[in-house]
């Protein structure tokens, strides 16, 4: 089982690949799209990441619940931890 | 100062007077169709996009009589420079928001033109008959990509305003993505178009009602596009492309 830590980290990665963002930018607090420019068509992107890492199926309407980064590595915490899934680092 | 300020004052209180009279105008106008003609178009057995066809074509009648009206009550002139590369359709049109008129301005310039819009308008009851019976598309739609693709398909002139909301006169330009993003989703090159305003009114932080004793000179400059090609890029993923293309966007208005 991975620590909420892991999530966070792969959560960074993919956010540098995706949107070009400042991984000393993210923080738990930050707030997705104020703090890091992520807008309502990035989430789309976003979401479909983490569906092929969680094989879930993501619908966008959860996704707008998601404001801070706090928020997203908890979903996706969750997600893993539901479907029995380990990262691999 | 206090003559010149009585000099003024008949003269600026008659624009206010006219400047209202455009608005309420504008207003009952759209109220007017919403209850009269675009209504008979539900009536007939035709097709959504039919309907939104025409619904375009009596506004791209309605809006430049509205700016002839507002030319002769001496408010404003408008000054069109090569608008002839904007005439054939399926052009994704993006353009600067320094004032309250700019949608206007543009829809009347060229034909069959969709338009991102505010949620707002869909609302408010003097223009939500309007922008439902011409099919313009909210700007918080989550299907907002595939119905501007469609657009652009379809052969229907799409306007954008990137800002998101008007100019704010003091800030530097900063452009949300929404149109990059349509321009790679359908593949279309982006056909800027600046527009000026002097001197600076119904701007974001103005009221309708503070006008200048000199005409308002609005000039909308039509430019060369700047093609997608280059951004589409597969070795990089959408987001990128789209910040890219947005960057290269916000330089060119701020170097206009």
């Amino acid at each position: 089982m991975q620590s909420k830590d892991q999530v966070f980290q792969q959560l960074v990665k993919i956010m540098q690949e995706l949107f070009e963002v400042d991984p000393s930018q993210v923080h738990l607090d930050a707030q997705l799209s104020d703090d890091l420019d992520i807008d309502s068509i990035d989430a789309v992107d976003m979401a479909a990441q983490l569906q092929e890492m969680t094989g879930s199926r993501i619908e966008p309407a959860a996704f707008k619940e998601i404001r801070t980064v706090q928020d997203l590595v908890d979903a996706t915490h969750a997600l893993l931890t539901e479907k029995g899934i380990e990262l691999n680092a | 100062m206090a003559s010149d300020a009585g000099e003024d004052a008949p003269l600026l209180s008659r624009k206010v007077l006219f400047s209202g009279l455009s608005f309420a105008l504008f207003g009952l106008t759209g109220l007017l169709l919403s209850l009269t003609v675009f209504p008979l178009f539900y009536l007939l057995p035709v097709s959504r996009a039919q309907r939104q066809r025409w619904s375009r074509a009596v506004l791209s009648r309605v809006f430049p009589a509205f700016i002839r009206f507002m030319k002769i009550c001496g408010l404003i002139q408008v000054r069109h420079q090569n608008f002839d590369i904007l005439q054939s359709g399926g052009r994704l049109i993006v353009a600067n928001h320094p004032s309250l008129l700019d949608v206007v301005y543009l829809i009347a310039s060229v034909e069959n033109a969709n338009c991102l819009v505010k949620p707002s308008l869909f609302f408010n009851p003097f223009t939500a008959g309007t922008v439902r019976a011409a099919g313009y598309i909210r700007n918080d739609s989550d299907t907002l990509l595939q119905r501007a693709s469609e657009s652009l398909r379809a052969g229907d002139t799409l306007i954008v305003f990137p800002e998101g909301t008007r100019t704010h006169p003091d800030k530097p330009f900063r452009f949300l993505r929404g149109a990059a993003n349509i321009a790679l989703e359908a593949g279309c090159d982006v056909w800027p178009v600046t527009i000026r305003c002097t001197p600076a009114r119904l701007m974001k932080n103005q009221s309708w009602y503070e006008m200048s004793r000199s005409t308002l000179q609005v000039s909308l400059t039509a430019h060369p596009p700047l093609e997608v090609a280059p951004y589409l890029d597969d070795s990089l993923p959408r987001p990128r492309q789209s910040r890219r293309l947005t960057q290269d966007l916000e330089a060119f208005y701020t170097a206009q």
